[in-house]
């Protein structure tokens, strides 16, 4: 009697720790299918479901083209970001040079730094390279991560024999042939990891954006929301149907790569 | 023979390797980190030269009244969000890990979500859904009879509201690191412990805790680092206000920078920000000391 007393209490903790988590995201999507007449009325669900809050969405913004900036910029972000970390980070674990701890320990230890000391000085030079307003000034500071480049030294030093490398090189292979077709192939799984890290970062990111982009048609997606709900805050149903367009793809992400989800945001761990 | 011929030729490569992550991290973390500093020395607004002033900016921040506040909103969210959401997480952890629960999977996806959604989305969501006379929070509060709270707008709820967002927005966080340790402890402890005839509570008390020691210092500097930096949730639900209620000191950091366009003074409260976030850091390492060999 007492225990299923018990079991249910729980179960109920749970239930309301799940509606705690879930409502807002609920409520957002109910809301982005609410008819306009239903906004304002203090209940939780429609009458009947529309999608007349996505029309008038795309046409007060180009929600469309966001995505499409959002795109730009994070796949050459992404590929660039994971190939300079993988060299550097095979450097460190798969050799012997003067200097190499000098190197590391400088490189390491700006993990720690918080971001917004290098956002002024990011800002002047690219003021001073003239890329305001350009897709490359959000992609250039963003090619390199300090984290991902010990991540992947981690990685090699644990789970990659070094021994392999040898007898390679005694087969004739060149270095750079052997970071791509043996180095690379084995560092899938971190890499994975490592590019759903940087991914987020990069699709979710605001504040760089919102500095240094200034046209409409360039916005990202994060800046396009954030635009709309500046000028049409007040109209609930587009601004909720832009909100709902700018997380669905997330989760849709996340359900299809949980794994790695839960392996890559654990890296921002040591990023904070 | 062979081997010093390759090695000889080879020392080259480990530099190419380096070559581009180096050339962009000088341009983009080494340089602006040092850069940073030169211009906290400096009268400095847009862009223009500006005028060597020494420590000047430094002093002003400690006599500055809006930084002052600034500082103790910052400090309040430290703690708020750490008191609350480092149980809860722990909590999360020990719902999602737990033999008896089903649908692990989709619990930790629930928890989880938040982590990895837009601040901008968040942000809105939170303004409707704590909107004085529309929000549902207020709707709920008044079906089951209790005053509505203008959650955004009184100077001295609107810290609080900011610290509920980020509980609920890095608890799922902070549970993956919970999970990764609880998964860490070897199931011998607890049969051992069950043997003896120890209780659920005795065994979190004296097995689940303690080997969790690790794991709770790290998540309580990882917190306090990320959550000095609170930025894009207050700055966007209600710019710092209402008459800096809720002003972080990264909302004043960029409010100096980009709205006032005053570099130097914008660098030395960045400058300030890194001081009290190492400073903070190395009290909780040496205090707890536990990282050694690790």
């Amino acid at each position: 009697m007492l225990n299923i007393f018990k079991v249910s209490l729980i179960y109920v903790g749970i239930i309301f720790l799940v509606l705690v988590f879930l409502t807002p995201f609920l409520w957002m999507g109910i809301t982005a299918f609410k008819p306009e007449g239903e906004i304002f009325s203090k209940t939780f669900m429609p009458s009947y479901f529309t999608i007349s809050n996505f029309y008038r969405l795309f046409s007060l913004v180009p929600f469309f083209r966001y995505y499409i900036n959002s795109l730009i910029i994070t796949v050459p972000l992404l590929t660039m970001s994971l190939f300079f970390s993988s060299m550097a980070g095979f450097a460190f674990a798969g050799y012997d040079f003067p200097l190499k701890s000098l190197f590391f320990t400088l490189s390491l230890s700006t993990i720690m730094i918080p971001f917004y000391v290098l956002l002024i000085p990011r800002f002047i030079l690219i003021v001073h390279l003239k890329l305001v307003d350009s897709y490359l000034a959000l992609i250039l500071p963003s090619l390199i991560s300090p984290m991902g480049v010990f991540f992947v030294r981690q990685y090699i030093i644990q789970s990659v024999p070094l021994e392999l490398l040898d007898s390679a090189r005694i087969d004739g292979c060149s270095e750079f042939k052997i970071f791509w077709q043996i180095i690379l192939p084995l560092i899938k799984p971190a890499l994975s990891a490592l590019a759903i890290f940087t991914f987020i970062g990069a699709w979710n990111d605001f504040l760089w954006p919102f500095i240094v982009i200034k046209t409409q048609w360039k916005f990202t997606l994060p800046l396009g929301l954030q635009n709309l709900y500046g000028t049409y805050g007040l109209e609930y149903g587009p601004v909720m149907a832009g909100t709902f367009l700018v997380v669905v793809p997330i989760v849709i992400l996340y359900i299809l790569l949980q794994r790695e989800f839960i392996h890559g945001l654990t890296l921002g761990a040591i990023k904070g | 023979m062979l081997k010093l011929g390759w090695k000889r030729s080879k020392l080259i490569w480990p530099y190419i390797f380096l070559l581009p992550f180096f050339l962009l991290f000088a341009v983009f973390i080494a340089w602006p980190i040092a850069y940073s500093f030169y211009l906290s020395l400096f009268e400095k607004v847009g862009l223009g030269k500006g005028t060597y002033i020494g420590f000047q900016n430094y002093l002003k921040l400690l006599k500055d009244p809006v930084f002052r506040i600034s500082l103790k909103n910052t400090l309040w969210y430290v703690i708020g969000t750490l008191l609350f959401q480092i149980p809860l997480a722990l909590f999360l952890a020990i719902i999602v890990n737990s033999p008896m629960i089903k649908m692990k999977s989709f619990l930790r996806g629930i928890f989880f979500l938040p982590v990895i959604t837009s601040g901008v989305a968040i942000s809105i969501i939170f303004s409707i859904l704590l909107d004085y006379r529309y929000g549902l929070l207020n709707m709920i509060m008044e079906k089951i009879g209790l005053n509505p709270i203008n959650w955004l707008q009184d100077m001295k709820v609107v810290m609080n509201s900011i610290i509920m967002i980020g509980i609920w927005r890095y608890a799922g966080q902070n549970m993956v690191y919970f999970l990764a340790g609880l998964q860490g402890i070897s199931e011998e402890l607890y049969e051992a412990a069950k043997v003896d005839g120890a209780n659920k509570w005795q065994l979190f008390r004296h097995i689940t805790l303690p080997s969790l020691t690790p794991t709770i210092v790290f998540v309580i500097i990882m917190h306090m680092i990320g959550a000095f930096q609170v930025f894009d949730v207050p700055f966007l639900i209600t710019g710092g206000g209402p008459a800096n209620a809720s002003t972080t000191i990264n909302i004043y950091l960029y409010r100096n920078a980009f709205t006032f366009f005053n570099m130097g003074y914008g660098s030395a409260i960045a400058y300030a920000l890194v001081c009290i976030i190492l400073t903070i850091s190395i009290i909780q390492l040496k205090i707890f000391g536990v990282f050694r060999g690790e």
